[in-house]
């Protein structure tokens, strides 16, 4: 898998846009400092996770209860870091004024969220990364 | 023989700093022996505009937001230090390597850097209380006088109606307080309203007392409310300690020496021999000096005065106040966007004077989250990062974080001791306990309770209490105590290390006691009242 693949996969999945060039090279050139090695099975298990959205959000779930500080999650979160602090990004992650009727949309998601949560963790266990 | 100084001053921290001036302005003159990390690479790629600016149009901003070796994204738990951004990144540069420190109980935040610790302080100063500075054994009305000078010196913005008996006492030539952002003023005009009801019972609530200026003040420019204060200085709104030395360096009788770092003294009949080891060559250099001042901060006098006193010390006392993160959720808060021009510190305190007296007050600065990031919140949710961003993007407004602070007294299970290290870059390493009494646990649970309480009756909800150490709250004290018996280890009260006849101690290290309020206002007013002390003994 390649990085650009990565980055593109992790920018629509974080924040629901295309990478940007700058984003891929920035996650290439963070790669390239910060050592995030994934053993071989979590490799496997992350060139499915990028090919599949929906794998990604379940193993992402799961993790964020069973495993906070996986490799896996690291990658993730490197690359949530570096989409805050782009000039083309950066709105995704400002504060917005709401109308009070955005918190059932809130509890909806929270709701959703929860359900990941739930897959997650049953798929962690029985697949066993 | 060497060059014999009148003056050496160990670090340039806010106590070497107004030691120095005192000493300098006087006429004497001063050697400052300092190790000096620096910021080279960020101060001057950070644009002076609100923050929100810069976001959508600087390009560059990844460098300063997340460092050129991204080395300020927490992978890891939040610990002391976790809060640095790319340029204050330096404050902790070489620590492990110069100054290492073991232990399993305590993990303090120490600098190496050109102005120490104060060059990412957040600006909070309080003035002691009567009772407090008598508890830390503090001469009151000489520490009164100082906290004028030093005020006048630095610049104090801050409230001068209510909660002035807990912040900034009798200070003068105060400059009007910042102002709070929306969400802070929103809970503080509850307080007002029921003021009384509050006072009742011991709480307190007011604008923060800062070295932070409203008003420009000679060099140094008021606060903009860019919201961009831990990421530059541009404007010297906050004091700094540097800016202190940067000035002394002008006069003809300070000279600053940089890249020593200093292993011990050693009094002789009418001087003293200062070892210091080159941080760059490695060479041991000797320094030589009527008068030795230290101010390393507590844990670093520490070290220099276990190895230097070895033959009649091995331990020596510790005092740092617990401290707590308490991120809130504050209803009345959300979908509402945050003030766009605010400041990025404290945007009030709380007290919680339960006894009614002014000592063991509970103290908690209040802030808004915005300019740290909000990826850093997004990992703290047990969700994914997907959702997580949808849901922190919608509470951060509401997000309210309280920093607690509690009193800290000794006790025969907080200590420091030095250990040999023979891989260390001065052979030995400082080891550090800190355990709290059965009596403190309960009283720390206590209090703890009643501050949730205080907080759930300004309609702010806590959502999880991080406690990220015995340590975390950088206040540091205690290590070698003013005593009136001359005792090894102890100080007397004009700041001699007692069994020395002219080493003594300008930063914290005496006091007896440490309050809940901010320590470094209290601090450079004793730097100051010992380098009187100093030279009135000349
Ligand atoms: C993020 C942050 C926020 C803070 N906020 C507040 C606040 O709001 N209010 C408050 O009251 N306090 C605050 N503090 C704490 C405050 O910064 C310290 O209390 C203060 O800096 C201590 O001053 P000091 O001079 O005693 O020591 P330091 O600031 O630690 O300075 C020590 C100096 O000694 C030098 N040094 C150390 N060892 C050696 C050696 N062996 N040889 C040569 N030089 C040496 C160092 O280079 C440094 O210059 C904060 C600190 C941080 C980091």
């Amino acid at each position: 898998m390649e990085l650009k693949d990565e980055a593109q996969a992790l920018t629509k999945y974080l924040i629901g846009e295309n990478a940007t060039k700058e984003v891929v090279d920035l996650y290439t050139l963070a790669l390239g400092r910060i050592d995030i090695t994934l053993s071989r099975k979590e490799l496997k298990r992350w060139d499915k996770m990028i090919k599949n959205a929906f794998l990604l959000k379940v193993i992402d779930s799961g993790l964020a209860i069973l495993d906070k500080c996986n490799p896996i999650r690291k990658r993730i979160f490197l690359m949530l870091a570096i989409l805050e602090a782009q000039p083309n990004y950066c709105t995704h992650f400002f504060q917005k004024k709401r109308k009070s009727w955005y918190l059932l949309n809130f509890f909806y998601r929270g709701v959703v969220s929860v359900f990941y949560l739930m897959i997650g963790v049953l798929y962690l266990k029985l697949f066993k990364i | 023989m060497s060059k014999v100084y009148n003056i050496i001053i160990v670090g340039s921290g806010p106590s070497g700093a107004q030691a120095a001036q005192t000493f300098v302005e006087s006429g004497i003159e001063v050697l400052m022996l300092d190790v000096g990390e620096k910021d080279e690479k960020y101060p001057n790629i950070v644009p002076n505009v609100p923050f929100a600016v810069f976001r959508q149009n600087d390009k560059e901003q990844y460098r300063y937001l997340l460092g050129d070796e991204f080395e300020a994204v927490p992978f890891d738990d939040i610990k002391t230090g976790s809060q640095l951004t790319p340029p204050r990144k330096h404050i902790m540069r070489n620590i492990e390597k110069l100054i290492p420190l073991e232990s399993d109980t305590f993990f303090p935040m120490e600098s190496l850097a050109y102005g120490g610790l104060g060059c990412g302080w957040g600006g909070g100063a309080f003035v002691y209380s009567d009772e407090e500075l008598k508890k830390a054994g503090l001469n009151i009305e000489k520490i009164k006088e100082a906290y004028q000078v030093v005020g006048d010196r630095i610049g104090i913005s801050g409230d001068l109606n209510s909660t002035k008996k807990y912040s900034l006492g009798e200070l003068k030539n105060v400059q009007p307080s910042l102002k709070m952002d929306n969400s802070v003023e929103k809970i503080y005009s509850r307080y007002l309203k029921n003021q009384s009801k509050y006072n009742q019972k011991g709480v307190f609530m007011g604008p923060p007392p800062m070295a932070m200026l409203s008003q420009d003040l000679g060099e140094r420019k008021k606060t903009e409310y860019f919201d961009n204060d831990f990421y530059t200085d541009i404007l010297k709104q906050t004091y700094r300690p540097w800016i202190t030395i940067n000035n002394l360096k002008k006069s003809l009788n300070f000279i600053y020496q940089a890249q020593r770092l200093v292993i011990r003294f050693i009094e002789k009949e009418d001087f003293i021999e200062v070892e210091t080891k080159n941080t760059i060559t490695n060479e041991i250099e000797y320094f030589t000096t009527k008068k030795l001042i230290l101010a390393t901060g507590a844990p670093g006098t520490a070290r220099i005065v276990l190895r230097s006193l070895s033959d009649k010390i091995q331990r020596l006392p510790l005092l740092s106040n617990p401290y707590n993160y308490i991120p809130c959720i504050y209803p009345a808060m959300l979908g509402k966007p945050l003030s766009t021009l605010k400041t990025s510190v404290a945007q009030a305190v709380i007290y919680l004077d339960e006894n009614g007296r002014n000592e063991d007050v509970l103290v908690s600065s209040i802030f808004t989250y915005r300019s740290l990031l909000l990826y850093k919140l997004i990992k703290e949710t047990p969700l994914n990062f997907s959702d997580g961003r949808k849901m922190m993007q919608y509470l951060q407004s509401a997000f309210v974080i309280a920093g607690l602070h509690f009193p800290d007294s000794f006790s025969e299970s907080k200590y420091y001791e030095l250990i040999n290290d023979s891989d260390s870059f001065t052979g030995d390493k400082l080891k550090a306990h800190y355990e709290q009494t059965e009596e403190e646990k309960l009283s720390y649970k206590r209090k703890l309770k009643t501050f949730k309480k205080t907080l759930h009756s300004f309609n702010i909800y806590p959502v999880k209490i991080i406690n990220p150490g015995f340590g975390s709250s950088i206040h540091y004290a205690g290590s070698v105590p003013f005593s009136s018996e001359e005792k090894p280890g102890t100080l007397s009260q004009n700041g001699r290390i007692h069994t020395t006849k002219n080493v003594y101690i300008a930063d914290g290290s005496g006091f007896t006691y440490l309050p809940a309020k901010g320590i470094t206002f209290s601090i450079m007013a004793n730097a100051h009242c010992v380098a009187k002390e100093v030279m009135k003994n000349n």
